[in-house]
């Protein structure tokens, strides 16, 4: 096992089969291009396949009556054509440019609260150990193509909350739940508490940190991103 | 071991979620898609046009004469009676006018009176000159002056009565000048536009010519709304047909009218130069003293109505390709070459989707009129079929037989979440549950 958690392609296994080895492996010698373009690509990809069958017309039509502009069939039909046009450009925007910043942020953020607690991990160390802990999400992505493959016609909400996949506590929510109680409950996903666990078992290795240290900072993490997160979905339009 | 049996562990739990995952999804269950029951509604038709408010009546204010307006009695808002000095402009220069003509006249008529005396004079003359012709006593050639003298006198009095009219006629067109210093208001109004000051100098000159307009009254009492109706709805459109209208400036208040005017030539925006618009008047019923002139109004017009009507969604409403008849022979080259001519030679028809035992069945409808969101159908369902309203993707590609999965509008992440079979029997058939779905959608 050592010797597949000393490459950049054999950590990325190791981190989900051998965590502890993969990390130590890192604290050594960090490396994160691998398991970067794997995040990027499967999160593109998703996004693609989403874009792809999302169901926009109704959304912006609602959009234009809730404006009170006054627009003709014409008019609305051509704003939707637009949208379908731009929305495999925001999808390649999100998968290639908004991931991979929210990456380095996580990393950032990772790297502040380990310094907190007394850590001197380098920033370097803290993008390796976040992109190899978030590549649990690479795995959702992963099953997701499939179960999108197969999928029809998408609305927005579904979409958003991401539940065609049904690995998170949005499955079971109640039918008459709001956005905002599913964005919470989609937050506890299968993919994200793996996610977690990784973090903190690579937090307290290479930020050689004490567990309860490691385990405060991941999770203040993870509720800073269902914050910002629910937050979004409450002040989203329509 | 241990490690062998987690990661065992792992990938079940990840093949589970899979299944689950692809099972939700509805690939093998059909379709997923909203539908609604077909249900008797009213319906009106309305032709939607944004404009602006503008009095029926309204005078622009000139002046007939050039100089400096002295005196304003009014401010913009105000209301002013007819007949009320509207503006009053500096006097100096036609009161010297209006003086130097009467002075003339009157030096004229003394010119005359000075020529009617010697008319008396020289007839007085040709008389005495006539009897002492007859005694011999004065020549032909003495005769003959004496006649001319007479003539020349009353030719020069003709003249001096000339520039008698003259002048009065000059004096006249100075008095009226002078009387055109004071203008009055040539209706009873409110001041929509007053656009010189005191001491500024007015331009005479005509209607075409804005720069002359110094303001202008408005009659109130009698409002229009002249709204931009877009080319495709206008031959909607007809004298005397209902219409509410909403003021942006004031958002409680809903007015009425109806149409008085529509255009007959089309117009473009230059915001919209694309896009053709008719001009289409509105009279007011219910103005009242807050609404001014240039307020932007919103006019639905009422064009056409049906009372308890079959309705459907109007996105329900597609285009597809007639289906063959029952009773044609299907399989086969020949089928599949009837299919094909039929597909060429006809045109698309009007159909929509009614869901029965979990498939979607193609209807041809024949539809009247509709509103914003919903479309009156005249043939071809019956009230309290389902048919499928969206997704539009759905919806899109939807065929005759296809399996469809009914999910309840706004609960699509729901359904998916908790199975399709346990949604599959959930539809929604109330018409506000449709539109609050088809709202969020």
């Amino acid at each position: 096992m050592s010797a597949m958690t000393d490459t950049g392609a054999g950590r990325l296994l190791g981190v989900l089969a051998a965590p502890g080895e993969t990390f130590r492996s890192l604290a050594g010698r960090p490396t994160w291009v691998a398991p970067l373009l794997v995040l990027v690509l499967s999160a593109t990809a998703v996004g693609w396949m989403v874009t792809a069958r999302l169901d926009l017309a109704p959304v912006i039509r609602h959009r234009l009556e809730a404006s009170g502009s006054q627009v003709s069939a014409e008019q609305a039909e051509r704003s939707i054509e637009m949208a379908k046009k731009l929305a495999p450009y925001l999808a390649l925007f999100q998968g290639l440019v908004a991931a991979p910043a929210l990456y380095l942020v996580v990393a950032l953020l990772l790297w502040i609260g380990c310094r907190l607690v007394g850590s001197e991990m380098s920033y370097r160390a803290s993008l390796a150990t976040t992109l190899h802990g978030l590549l649990p999400l690479a795995v959702g992505a992963l099953l997701a193509i499939p179960v999108l493959w197969n999928h029809g016609a998408m609305t927005p909400e579904e979409a958003r909350s991401g539940s065609f996949l049904i690995s998170s506590l949005a499955a079971v929510a109640p039918a008459g739940a709001g956005p905002v109680a599913r964005a919470l409950l989609g937050s506890v996903d299968l993919f994200s508490l793996w996610a977690i666990v990784l973090l903190i078992i690579g937090c307290r290795i290479v930020a050689r940190v004490s567990r309860a240290a490691a385990v405060g900072v991941v999770a203040s993490l993870w509720l800073l991103g269902v914050a910002v997160k629910v937050a979004l979905v409450a002040i989203a339009p329509g | 071991m241990k490690r062998i049996l987690i990661v065992a562990g792992g990938l079940l739990v990840l093949a589970a979620v899979l299944v689950a995952s692809l099972r939700a999804g509805g690939a093998k269950q059909g379709t997923r898609v909203y539908a609604e029951a077909v249900a008797q509604r009213d319906l009106q038709q309305v032709v939607k046009a944004t404009g602006e408010i503008d009095p029926r009546v309204k005078v622009n204010i000139s002046a007939h004469v050039i100089a400096k307006i002295e005196k304003l009695f009014v401010n913009e808002g105000d209301w002013i009676e007819k007949g009320k000095p509207f503006l009053m402009l500096e006097q100096n220069v036609f009161v010297a006018d209006r003086d130097q003509w009467a002075a003339q006249l009157r030096s004229a008529e003394a010119a005359v009176r000075r020529q009617e005396v010697a008319v008396a004079d020289a007839a007085l003359k040709l008389q005495r000159a006539e009897r002492l012709f007859a005694g011999g006593s004065f020549t032909t050639e003495q005769l003959e002056n004496a006649q001319l003298s007479e003539r020349s006198a009353r030719l020069q009095l003709e003249e001096a009565e000339d520039l008698v009219s003259q002048d009065r006629a000059n004096l006249l067109r100075a008095q009226t000048d002078l009387g055109k210093t004071i203008i009055y208001a040539p209706i009873s109004g409110q001041v929509i536009a007053l656009t010189a000051k005191e001491g500024e100098v007015v331009v005479s000159g005509t209607m075409n010519n804005p720069a002359s307009v110094i303001g202008t009254i408005a009659d109130m009492s009698e409002v229009l709304a002249e709204v931009d109706v877009d080319e495709t709805e206008i031959v909607q459109v007809k004298m005397g047909q209902r219409g509410v209208l909403k003021v942006d400036a004031l958002p409680k208040r809903v007015y009425h009218g109806k149409v008085t005017e529509v255009g007959s030539s089309g117009y473009n925006r230059p915001s919209q130069p694309d896009v053709t618009f008719f001009k289409v008047k509105l009279l007011l019923d219910d103005s009242d003293r807050q609404l001014r002139s240039g307020m932007s109004v919103r006019a639905e017009i009422a064009t056409q109505a049906a009372r308890g009507t079959l309705v459907v969604p109007i996105q329900a409403v597609v285009e597809r390709p007639p289906q063959p008849a029952a009773g044609t022979p299907r399989g086969g080259a020949d089928a599949a070459a009837t299919d094909a001519a039929a597909t060429d030679a006809a045109t698309d028809v009007k159909v929509v989707f009614a869901v029965a035992g979990g498939k979607a069945r193609q209807r041809q409808v024949e539809t009247g009129i509709s509103d914003e969101t919903r479309v009156q159908v005249l043939r071809g369902l019956a009230p309290g079929d389902q048919v499928v309203t969206g997704p539009y993707r759905s919806l899109r590609d939807l065929k005759d037989g296809d399996p469809v999965q009914v999910v309840p509008p706004g609960q699509a992440d729901a359904a998916a979440g908790s199975g399709g079979a346990s949604s599959s029997s959930s539809t929604s058939s109330t018409p506000s549950d449709n539109g609050g779905g088809r709202g969020d959608g």
